[in-house]
């Protein structure tokens, strides 16, 4: 007997080879391995202009037991989930128990940051054999995702599911061509966030509309004492794309026009960079740089008196620990917001369908999506949820939250969204930092959206 | 041997091979029927899109004023810390840090020193009344705030290979040069650079195709903005086949950063072996 045969410490060249594969596949199952939830973003504490409009009962909905009726052969089944690395993601992973209780499928959840969500789907799911059963989409990517979907219309209605229950300006982002292939999961809307007190000092009214806004915030902007108008980004950010798409619609332009041209090249494309330069004179010193950390940090921090976000940010500019001002924040609704919808749908190549679709049944159902906003994840698709006293209570601003969300308007479905997007907010830092008058920056973005819009 | 040949093939000939093919594809991942055969178009397409053109040159200017900087830099330190009698180990492992910190932490770390409202930078600026520059946010000064981070982090490479180099240098050759009176300049145009020379050239091939394909500091930093102030083209390469899914014009712009770096890799490496010839 050899001396390594003996001794079991002795290192073999084989034994080392060994060692680092069992290492490399133990580095690897930890990787997979679900990590503890973390914490969800707080709940913002209840307020006093919170509405009581319940108009049904979260438990009497039709598909609340949608996971009892989960047919017995999907128990035991696994499907794995892509959701977002943030707060949405881990309310959503703090669900899965009284998912697995009720179904037993059980589901393992891999959580990436936005864009790399959106290149591992669009990349995994045209390879043919996704990574993902179901996954979370923003309804931008639904357009582009759409042809490796699973067309869920057939499913609703062998189900029953009542889509009466979901606002409807929601629901409809999961619909392309014609066809449902996704299902809302957590509804965004733009509003306005803002310093009840600041406003109140040099008495201006909330502002119902956005040319109020930026008079509002002209009035509001005093350098002086550090404070500004408005907080909006003016660096390289999807943010500084949606403000001006929405300035474009205010204008009353279209992002593409019917007969398919860059609406921006129009006067109302011009006349929406000439008013996002305008506003950025209102803005913090260092707006050009500003991405929608800094937007949202300068009016937590109090360095400005308002800022144009989505609704997301409630619960946070809300709550003391995460925002100075939390005590003075109000809302307000802004017709044609921008919207953003979260949504879930089911790649066409899974072989966990019906499994992947009890998930989605429940967790946009009730008693799912109760459970989601409870736990910090965003707001609720459906109606009954909205209005029922504890999600008032928790989101006070639900009633501006559903005003603005029935007025919003959606970015157009086209598959190369992605690339339309990057040529408006190119276009738009270049006006911004000066590099190129709003023409020559248009003419510019033109001609990169061009060949996106013939395809 | 043999597995290490199938892995090299598996993982950079064929993919190379795979992206050269695709670069003659329309082939967009959002549009999937519609995948075919196009040609050159991608090509045509990339160099008619002024914002791929002013790519190239921002590439051109990110790559040569780096490596430039870096190497006049690195080369000053160099024959400062060589005359030094004492702390050159000190100073070698202080200059070591910038090179062994990952690029996506050097550049967040910038990113958050650079800030206009809470960078540490702008308020010793503002104590100084010098006012709150937006580095990272202004055309003028994106490009070069880039570059200085680029330098910062490299130039201690090129420091320590030309310290090396310095150091393993004949005495007598010098001691020789100062016996017939030969000055600090004169020993070093007539002695120090020549007898460098191939590791001076090595040092400019390295960094000088890292410089042409840097990706992290850009994307991390600006993203390539304000605008397209700071895109170069491997930021390009990503914008196509990442934003815009497009991999038939990706891998086609990923093919003129190749043919650039070949290109200067080619020049350099012929410089080198004249050198060497000589």
């Amino acid at each position: 007997m050899s001396r390594q045969d003996a001794d079991p410490t002795f290192l073999t060249r084989r034994r080392f080879v060994g060692a680092l594969a069992a290492s490399a596949a133990g580095l690897a199952l930890s990787a997979c391995a679900q990590p503890a939830a973390a914490p969800a973003a707080t709940a913002a504490p209840p307020a006093s202009n919170a509405t009581s409009a319940s108009t049904s009962n979260a438990t009497s909905a039709p598909g609340a037991n949608a996971a009892a009726t989960a047919p017995a052969a999907l128990r035991g089944a696994t499907i794995r989930f892509g959701a977002l690395s943030n707060y949405k993601g881990d309310a959503l992973e703090k669900t899965f128990p009284d998912f697995e209780k009720a179904t037993g499928i059980k589901v393992e959840i891999d959580k990436l940051p936005n864009a790399n969500l959106a290149d591992k789907l669009t990349v995994s799911f045209a390879s043919g054999s996704p990574d993902y059963d179901v996954s979370m989409m923003d309804e931008t990517w639904i357009a582009g995702l759409a042809p490796y979907l699973t067309n869920i219309d057939n499913l609703v209605a062998r189900d029953n599911v009542d889509l009466k229950q979901y606002v409807p300006n929601g629901l409809a982002a999961g619909v392309y061509n014609g066809t449902r292939v996704a299902m809302p999961l957590d509804p965004n809307v733009m509003m306005l966030w803002l310093r009840k007190d600041l406003l109140a000092a040099k008495d201006i009214p909330t502002p119902t509309t956005f040319d109020e806004v930026i008079a509002a915030a002209e009035k509001l902007n005093d350098p002086a004492n550090g404070v500004a108008g408005i907080s909006v980004s003016g660096g390289q950010d999807s943010q500084v794309s949606a403000l001006v798409e929405f300035l474009l619609w205010n204008a009353g332009g279209e992002i593409i026009t019917p007969d398919r041209k860059f609406g921006f090249d129009s006067p109302a494309g011009i006349q929406a960079l000439q008013t996002y330069q305008r506003i950025i004179k209102s803005a913090p010193p260092g707006v050009l740089a500003y991405t929608y950390a800094e937007q949202i940090d300068a009016f937590y921090t109090g360095k400005a008196a308002m800022v144009f976000y989505w609704a997301s940010i409630g619960p946070d500019a809300t709550n003391p620990q995460k925002s100075s001002v939390a005590a003075n924040v109000g809302w307000a609704s802004v017709p044609n917001a921008q919207r953003g919808v979260w949504n879930l749908g089911i790649s066409k190549d899974s072989k966990n369908v019906d499994a992947a679709w009890e998930w989605i049944k429940w967790i946009s159902g009730p008693d799912g999506s109760t459970e989601f906003t409870t736990n910090g994840g965003g707001h609720s698709p459906r109606f009954d949820v909205i209005n029922s006293p504890a999600f008032q209570q928790r989101y006070p601003w639900a009633p501006d939250f559903l005003k603005a969300l029935d007025g919003a308007r959606n970015r157009p479905q086209v598959p190369s969204w992605n690339a339309i997007d990057t040529a408006i907010m190119n276009m738009t830092t270049s006006v911004l930092s000066g590099q190129k008058p709003p023409e020559d920056a248009i003419k510019g973005a033109d001609q990169q959206v061009a060949p996106y819009l013939s395809a | 041997m043999l597995p290490a040949l199938v892995a090299t093939l598996a993982v950079v000939v064929f993919p190379l091979f795979y992206s050269f093919g695709l670069s003659f594809y329309h082939y967009v991942l959002t549009d999937p029927r519609n995948i075919h055969f196009d040609g050159l178009t991608n090509y045509a397409h990339a160099f008619s899109d002024p914002t791929f053109r002013n790519s190239i040159g921002t590439t051109l200017i990110y790559g040569l004023g780096t490596v430039t900087a870096e190497l006049l830099l690195g080369m000053v330190f160099a024959i400062t810390v060589n005359s030094l009698t004492f702390g050159q180990g000190l100073i070698r492992t202080a200059m070591l840090v910038p090179v062994f910190m990952t690029p996506a932490v050097v550049a967040f770390m910038w990113r958050f020193m650079l800030h206009p409202d809470m960078g540490i930078i702008n308020y010793f600026l503002g104590l100084a009344g010098f006012g709150h520059p937006v580095w990272l946010g202004d055309p003028k000064l994106a490009l070069p705030s880039i570059m200085g981070v680029e330098i910062w982090r490299n130039t201690p490479f090129m420091f320590l290979v030309f310290l090396a180099g310095m150091q393993s240098l004949p005495l007598e050759l010098f001691e020789a040069a100062a016996v017939d009176g030969a000055s600090f300049w004169q020993q070093f145009r007539r002695l120090t650079l020549p007898l460098l020379m191939p590791l001076i050239l090595v040092a400019v091939i390295i960094r000088g195709m890292d410089a042409l394909r840097e990706f992290d500091t850009i994307f991390i930093m600006t993203g390539g903005g304000p605008g397209n102030a700071t895109e170069t083209i491997a930021i390009s390469t990503y914008r196509y086949s990442f934003r815009n899914y497009d991999m038939g014009l990706g891998s086609a712009v990923s093919y003129v950063i190749f043919a650039i770096v070949f290109l200067f890799g080619l020049y350099f490496v012929r410089r080198m072996n004249r050198t060497r010839v000589d």
